[in-house]
């Protein structure tokens, strides 16, 4: 057997064992088993964020769009860059003690009771599992895609043999196992893509020499404008792709779950350091992979294999198995939050909330488990009979979810009097639009980013639909006073106060001198 | 700067340093933030 084969099977090991490790625990409540007891702390809710939010398309898609387009790619990464600091410092303490106060285990029970509102859980659900699992069924395929042209596998067997793993590990230790593993993804995601980066580099003489072999094959590769100026002037289309990954993550169900498990508040300041540190070390290098497949490779025939070529050509051996590893980690870091995310709504969402009102902690469990399972079998069937072209996929299903729900997370806990008819404007219009959007290819003839123009369209629902609303419930609107936290005046007004009172408190002191009793 | 036209070089080079300054400030600030609700916590219990 080979060195990267017996690397893998190790790293396969490892997940189950982790799956195993936490089942016991998990098995404890539906609180354990879909949140980890909201016990998790800076550095697992970092990297568990970051993994989850880094799917295959970083190593594939990615690379692929620089291969084509050249410096224009990193258009993307700059958002993606940012992208959790945006993420936890909007949403992060604010979410966090909202969804504690409501009871809420779910990202769109939340949304239920944050906005009082049956009808925005029906519609919050539908939307999250017709593209959740759009978004698995892109990452199962990658998984099998991968694995197949990695091991030599057949596909359908790679597919089962991936993806079996992920089921495993995610049905038996619920979320805390999905955080761990995703944990260790993490690190193996930015130890395999830097390596390979620093390889690289110093085969092609460094960043210049590199931007040096590129000018001379074509110019139009070092442009912000994309291969042969194609993108000129289309400023809509690049802060679409800018704001896509650098705010839509906020609209990711399985991502801002992870506001709702962090330990308690304090952890938002240590988690948006090891995110920020982690993205800056892993964002750039899958893009600058791509540039320097146009120098090494430039007949690749499929630009999506750009990394594992890359790995498999120039830097055999142990490297090529890390890589492998970091391939399938950014699969399955992704595939496991998005099913266990699923899981959830299916079990707390519809089944408890419409089916068995009255569940036990072990029905659920045992129906979280089972909807997982469900999930995962569904997943499976369809990325063997219908592959359609991955990538596509997931970028339209990241779209449509960040459309939907970004603009409802947000104004939940920063507009007071955002109520129920808003939230449904805001995540149907914002939802429509991108579907239309893609659908109808407006990009071509608007020049705007289908990001750019949900995001719009979700803004002015939310606004226009508050107007016909009622407005939220005095225990809501306490809520929301409570989830801003203790809060500081500002030192604007404490100085002006300071200065109002003073008279005062100088002539209440002079009238008690001058009202003292004359002692002796 | 790195054999990149100037347009490009500005428009993606500053924004690792970028990212990274945004992180130490919002670090800061709900470092400040957490010892402020400490410390009215700790006033609420009657510690101080």
């Amino acid at each position: 057997m080979s060195s990267d084969a017996i690397v893998f099977i190790i790293y396969l090991l490892a997940l189950l064992f982790v799956g195993l490790y936490f089942s016991r625990k998990a098995s404890k409540s539906a609180d354990q088993y879909l949140l980890g007891g909201r016990n998790v702390g800076p550095a697992v809710t970092a990297l568990t964020m970051q993994s989850t939010s880094m799917s295959g398309y970083m190593f594939m898609g990615g690379p692929a769009l620089a291969f084509q387009q050249g410096w224009y790619a990193l258009w993307y990464a700059l958002g993606d860059a940012g992208g959790a600091i945006v993420n936890l410092s909007v949403l992060g303490k604010r979410m966090r003690r909202m969804s504690e106060i409501l009871g809420a285990l779910s990202p769109i029970e939340y949304l239920e009771k944050r906005y009082e509102s049956g009808a925005v859980r029906i519609i919050g659900s539908v939307i999250s599992i017709i593209f959740l699992f759009a978004y698995v069924f892109a990452q199962f395929i990658a998984s099998g895609k991968a694995l197949e042209s990695l091991t030599g596998l057949p596909y359908t067997w790679a597919l089962i043999i991936g993806v079996g793993v992920i089921i495993a590990y995610t049905v038996t230790g619920g979320y805390l196992a999905v955080v761990w593993t995703d944990f260790i993804q993490g690190i193996i995601m930015v130890v395999g893509v830097v390596g390979i980066a620093i390889l690289g580099f110093s085969k092609l003489g460094g960043l210049s020499g590199l931007n040096e072999r590129l000018g001379q094959m074509d110019a139009s590769y070092l442009s912000i404008w994309g291969k042969d100026l194609a993108y000129i002037g289309q400023w809509g289309v690049v802060l679409g792709a800018v704001l896509i990954y650098s705010i839509g993550y906020m609209g990711l169900p399985h991502v801002v779950v992870r506001h709702m498990s962090m330990k308690s508040t304090k952890t938002v300041k240590s988690a948006i350091m090891y995110a920020a540190t982690w993205n800056q070390l892993f964002v750039f290098a899958p893009y600058l992979l791509g540039l320097m497949a146009i120098v090494l490779i430039p007949n690749l025939s499929d630009p999506e294999m750009v990394i594992p070529t890359l790995a498999y050509e120039f830097f055999p051996g142990i490297m090529a198995a890390i890589l492998l590893s970091a391939v399938m980690a950014a699969i399955m870091s992704t595939s496991d939050s998005i099913l266990m995310q699923t899981g959830t709504i299916l079990s707390r969402d519809i089944y408890q909330r419409f089916i068995d009102k009255n569940a036990s902690q072990n029905k659920m469990v045992l129906v979280s488990r089972l909807c997982i399972l469900a999930a995962g079998v569904i997943g499976v069937i369809v990325a063997i009979y219908q592959p359609p072209s991955v990538f596509t996929l997931v970028i339209f299903a990241f779209g449509v979810l960040g459309n939907s729900f970004m603009v409802p997370y947000i104004t939940s806990v920063y507009s007071k009097k955002s109520n129920s008819i808003g939230v449904l404007c805001a995540m149907i219009g914002g939802g429509t639009t991108n579907i239309l959007w893609t659908s109808m290819d407006l990009q071509t003839i608007t020049a705007i980013h289908p990001f750019l123009a949900g995001l719009v369209i979700s803004i002015l629902g939310m606004v226009i639909g508050n107007k016909f609303g009622s407005a939220p419930s005095q225990p809501i609107q306490d809520a929301f006073e409570k989830s801003k936290g203790d809060r500081r005046i500002p030192r604007s007004i404490d100085k002006n106060i300071s200065r109002d009172l003073s008279p005062e408190a100088r002539n209440i002191s002079k009238f008690i001198q001058a009202n003292q009793p004359i002692k002796g | 700067m790195f054999n990149l036209p100037m347009e490009t070089a500005w428009a993606f080079l500053p924004w690792p340093i970028l990212w990274l300054g945004l992180a130490l400030y919002m670090y800061f600030k709900l470092k400040k933030e957490d010892h402020w609700e400490d410390t009215i916590v700790k006033k609420e219990k009657g510690e101080d």
